[in-house]
């Protein structure tokens, strides 16, 4: 099926390993959870939340490769494909939530006529 | 009639079986007169209640019959239903026992209970409430049936509360009117007093014996016949039963240490009477005492005999007895807590004929005779009885002497009579307070029955001053009344001579027995108490039922004679005030088997073997007493026209007595007061600064807090995820600093 | 040649990330979801996960970036609204982030010593039992519908409640 062109392979290099591709995912999981707290508009709020469930999913990706790598999955057909099952499901929910916290959005600017989290204080009331 | 009844009565066990009716009736008739009255017409609700009542008298005669005539080996009827409360260290079963002793108070309570059930039908039919009024009769008739068939002092105490809260709803009943609740308050409130000195009596015996019952449960023997095992003395050797009740302990301590046993040996039946129990020197601990029994010792009455020594176990049965008299003072009207009574009779008459004359004031003699093996242990507590006895019988007899209100009258004489009964108690002849307790039953419930009828007659007018000339127009009431008040004064021949001369036969026996010249000063009071006894209830007749009539003209023209549903327990009970003596007296003053035929267990002394030397004074010294009363009452009152005039009088000592000698206002100077400033003291000091302190200021301090804490709540969806956040960046690093 | 793949799309996911969560203009946030997603496809196809990587783009790409967008048109702010400031908390936010980021790197770089965390990601899978091809579909299908059953029935019911609750939800009248 599918296999890396041996262009990429060939001068296969050190530098794209666990340990990158972890902090790749701290950093895009940051930058989400940013946005998450300190934006006020709705809209971009969801969208750092989608931010970092593909932080997350970049990170199941990365641990499935490496178990792939294991000794212990030579004999195991289907050694490392876990991980990205999960992501799989992630992927999912994450339609989900858009699907609802968009839907939610449309309904509370709707009544409120506005997008702003600031003004979404109604459970201090 | 009795043997009639026992030749045709079923079998010891059945009835048995059938025990459980005599309390079930009357509370059936609570129940329904208490859920359903309202739809009750007056005559069925009275109906119900009179039926009930009816039907316990008629299952109590049935189990009665069958009591006085069994033999040595079963002598009471004991149905048991289980356990109630079983620890280790304290045993207490549940089940009605009937001897001697709660058969003639259950026919009493059941048999004058109809009676007065049937006469409230006649006196309450003009009342508003009237299945209110006949579901507390039941549920009194319920609650003094427990106290009396209870096999143990637990559920005796169960009944002492229940029969107080009905008397205090009864005498509260006409609640719209204060002072008639503030009577019921205050019986409540006086015989809490007495109920905390009966707890702690309970207590003490709880912690001396680890058992409330009077015996041991029945047990079954290989023949198939059911028997209540006793404590049995054979060659020295004392063998108690497996579970043994408070009354086979008493009779262990009495087999052991008991002086009679060597003079019965000596003496034959006729044994040396002796009133004191002798213990042995202070050195011999009472665990030396060889008590076999076919199981050992409860527990704590091992380790209560191994601790004290003889002269503190001796000390600590005392205590328990006065604790326990403290009890029978506050529910019988005895000096110091006999104040409540005379309000009590706020309550509708036929309560006060029935609670507080016949039942329930007599309770605490009931009490004093359940366990009266204990009491004759100590004769302190002995002495101390018949003392507050005989003061209680003159004091309140002096105030007798003056009352206005027809009822204020008999409720003094009926304290005196209950004092009476206790100078009975106090003096060792137990089966004479209990047979002054049945005539005494007769006679006042009569004489309340007939001041009911007289009230009824004169349109609720109690005050004497108002009456008089009554005997033309209501003559059943009039010769019923006299016969009564001819019991009361101790008239020679009539039930209430009988048992009261003979207490003090008892009384001026033990003096000279004893020697002891307290028991010649308890005579003296008891002597003069029935000269005043005699003159007040004479008194009474005089100003009610002769001269001429003093109410308005409005009053006179509705006097009439009660109905029949109330003229018949007039005649009922005053066949018995007059005949009582004779019918029932043998079995309780017979010399030989006086306390036996009560199945009071063998007291250590029964006396009474001076009784024949005691008892000719003693007639001629109170028939005596209640002729010069009598006549002395002829004298002011016979004539009719020497109505009293509190106004007018300027001797001291009759505004005493009519002011009850000041007593509630000294109670209210001394204890009340007192009592109501520590109260306001500790209301202020206490409740309001220190514990609303407590309680408002923690309120406060929470309320400051939140309002610090509450400014974290923003209500921001970003706050939350910043603190979510921050608590997973804490949880990152307490990760990283944990893997090194 | 892979290292420079990983490193480009990296860099463009970190930078359009940033680009992301700081546009004022909801509008430029969503437009610069795609080269986000594409980027982060990339890095999926790097790390063999091939499957993974076309339903990333076709859901990501294909359906939640679209449907943002609607949103945005419907909902058609105007830029008064679109206020935003910057202020002491958003800049200690700010900082609190970065000291995430740090304690992640910090966390790594402390592990990463290990000979797991240097493995390389362009050396080749080691040989499967029958041969078969890591992150390829068949291989994902037999976990996928044998292991993980009930979750994948029970993420379709989820996606089912989640459709239903979107359409009540932006009904006119609840």
């Amino acid at each position: 099926m599918f296999e890396l062109p041996s262009i990429l392979l060939a001068d296969a290099g050190g530098l794209m390993n666990l340990k990158a591709c972890l902090i790749l995912a701290g950093a895009i999981f940051s930058i989400g959870a940013w946005g998450v707290v300190a934006r006020r508009n709705v809209l971009i709020v969801l969208v750092s939340l989608e931010l970092m469930l593909n932080a997350v999913n970049l990170v199941f990706a990365s641990f499935a490769r490496m178990h792939a790598n294991m000794p212990h999955a030579a004999g195991n057909a289907t050694a490392g494909e876990d991980g990205q099952i999960f992501a799989l499901f992630i992927i999912a929910v994450a339609a989900a939530e858009a699907a609802v916290g968009l839907a939610i959005v449309i309904t509370y600017f709707r009544n409120k006529e506005t997008v702003d989290t600031r003004d979404m204080n109604e459970l201090k009331q | 009639m009795m043997d009639w009844i026992a030749l045709h009565s079923p079998s010891r066990e059945l009835l048995e079986s059938r025990l459980y009716l005599i309390p079930l009736f009357p509370l059936l008739g609570f129940l329904l007169n208490g859920l359903f009255g309202r739809h009750f017409s007056k005559v069925f609700a009275g109906l119900v209640g009179t039926l009930a009542a009816l039907c316990a008298f008629i299952v109590a005669l049935q189990c009665v019959s069958v009591v006085p005539n069994s033999s040595g080996v079963r002598d009471a009827l004991h149905a048991s239903y289980g356990t109630w409360i079983a620890t280790p260290d304290f045993i207490c079963s549940f089940g009605l026992y009937i001897d001697k002793l709660s058969s003639v108070m259950i026919l009493v309570v059941t048999g004058i209970g109809t009676l007065i059930h049937l006469y409230s039908m006649g006196y309450m039919a003009h009342d508003n409430s009237v299945p209110r009024f006949f579901a507390y009769l039941n549920l009194f008739l319920f609650a003094m049936i427990l106290l009396v068939l209870g096999d143990n002092l637990l559920m005796l105490f169960v009944g002492w509360e229940g029969v107080g809260l009905c008397s205090y709803l009864l005498i509260g009943f006409w609640y719209e009117d204060s002072k008639n609740a503030a009577a019921g308050m205050k019986a409540f409130v006086v015989n809490r007093i007495g109920d905390l000195g009966f707890l702690m009596g309970i207590f003490t015996l709880i912690a001396l014996f680890g058992t409330v019952n009077y015996v041991s449960p029945v047990v079954e023997n290989k023949d198939g016949t059911r028997v209540t095992p006793r404590t049995t003395s054979a060659e020295k050797k004392v063998a108690m039963p497996a579970t043994p009740g408070l009354l086979d302990y008493m009779d262990a301590i009495r087999l052991t240490y008991g002086k009679e046993e060597k003079a019965e040996a000596e003496h034959g039946e006729h044994g040396e009477p002796s009133l004191k129990v002798e213990l042995p020197d202070d050195s011999v601990k009472i665990s030396d005492i060889k008590i076999d029994s076919t199981k050992t010792l409860s527990g704590s009455l091992a380790a209560g005999m191994k601790s004290f020594n003889t002269a503190g176990f001796a000390w600590l049965i005392t205590f328990a007895c006065l604790c326990l008299f403290i009890g029978a003072t506050g529910k019988s009207a005895q000096i110091p807590l006999f104040v409540w009574l005379p309000d009590a009779m706020a309550g509708p008459t036929p309560v006060s004929a029935l609670i507080h004359a016949a039942t329930m004031v007599t309770a605490g003699i009931y009490m004093v005779c359940r366990l009266h093996p204990l009491f004759a242990l100590s004769e302190t507590a002995l002495l101390v009885i018949a003392g507050v006895g005989a003061a209680t019988a003159l004091f309140s007899a002096l105030i007798g002497l003056t009352q206005l209100d027809i009822k204020k009258v008999l409720a003094y004489s009926t304290v005196s009579q209950l004092g009476y009964m206790f100078v009975g108690l106090g003096a060792g002849a137990f089966s004479l307070g209990i047979f002054h307790v049945l005539t005494h039953a007769f006679f006042k419930a009569l004489l309340f029955l007939g001041a009911g009828s007289v009230i009824h007659a004169m349109s609720n007018e109690q005050d004497m001053r108002k009456m008089g000339g009554l005997r033309t127009k209501l003559p059943w009431t009039f010769a019923t009344m006299l016969i009564g008040a001819m019991a009361l004064a101790g008239v020679p021949g009539t039930s209430g001579w009988f048992s009261k001369d003979n207490i003090l036969a008892t009384v001026l026996g033990r003096y000279i027995d004893t020697h002891n010249s307290l028991y010649l000063l308890y005579y003296i009071m008891g002597i003069t108490g029935a000269l005043c006894t005699a003159f007040y209830t004479f008194r009474l007749i005089f100003l009610t039922f002769f001269g001429e009539n003093r109410a308005s003209e409005e009053v006179k023209s509705r006097i009439h004679e009660s109905p029949w549903t109330m003229v018949l327990p007039l005649v009922v009970l005053a066949f018995f005030s007059l005949t009582g003596g004779f019918l029932f007296g043998h079995s309780f003053v017979e010399e030989k088997d006086a306390l036996a035929a009560l199945d009071i267990r063998n007291v250590p002394f029964h006396a009474e073997h001076n009784l024949h030397s005691a008892h000719v004074p003693n007639l001629i010294l109170t028939a005596m007493a209640a002729l010069l009363g009598i006549g002395y009452a002829f004298m002011r009152y016979g004539s009719g026209g020497n109505v009293p005039n509190p106004e007018k009088s300027t001797n001291i000592f009759y505004k005493a007595s009519l002011n009850k000698f000041y007593v509630d206002e000294i109670y209210d100077i001394l204890i009340v007061f007192p009592f109501s400033v520590i109260a306001e003291l500790l209301h202020w000091g206490f409740d309001m600064i220190l514990i609303d302190g407590i309680v408002c200021g923690s309120a406060e301090i929470v309320r400051n807090l939140s309002g610090l804490f509450k400014r974290i709540q923003t209500g921001l969806m970003n706050t939350y995820a910043f603190a979510i956040l921050t608590g997973a960046v804490v949880f990152l690093i307490y990760l990283f600093a944990g893997v090194k | 040649m892979i290292d420079f793949a990983f490193i480009v799309a990296a860099v463009v996911c970190v930078l359009s990330g940033a680009t992301i969560v700081s546009r004022k203009n909801p509008v430029y946030s969503v437009v610069f979801m795609l080269p986000f997603f594409l980027a982060m496809t990339t890095l999926f196809v790097l790390l063999g996960a091939t499957f993974l990587a076309s339903i990333q783009m076709i859901v990501y790409g294909g359906a939640i970036l679209v449907v943002f967008l609607f949103v945005i048109m419907l909902i058609n702010l105007r830029p008064e609204e679109l206020r935003e400031d910057f202020s002491m908390v958003s800049w200690f936010l700010s900082c609190l982030g970065a000291g995430f980021l740090a304690a992640i790197i910090a966390l790594f770089a402390q592990r990463g010593t290990t000979s797991d965390m240097e493995l390389k990601f362009a050396s080749k899978v080691v040989e499967r039992a029958n041969g078969s091809i890591f992150g390829s579909i068949e291989n994902l299908a037999y976990p996928l519908f044998e292991k993980h059953m009930i979750p994948f029935e029970l993420a379709s019911v989820l996606i089912v409640v989640a459709t239903l609750g979107a359409v009540l939800l932006s009904k006119k009248k609840i």
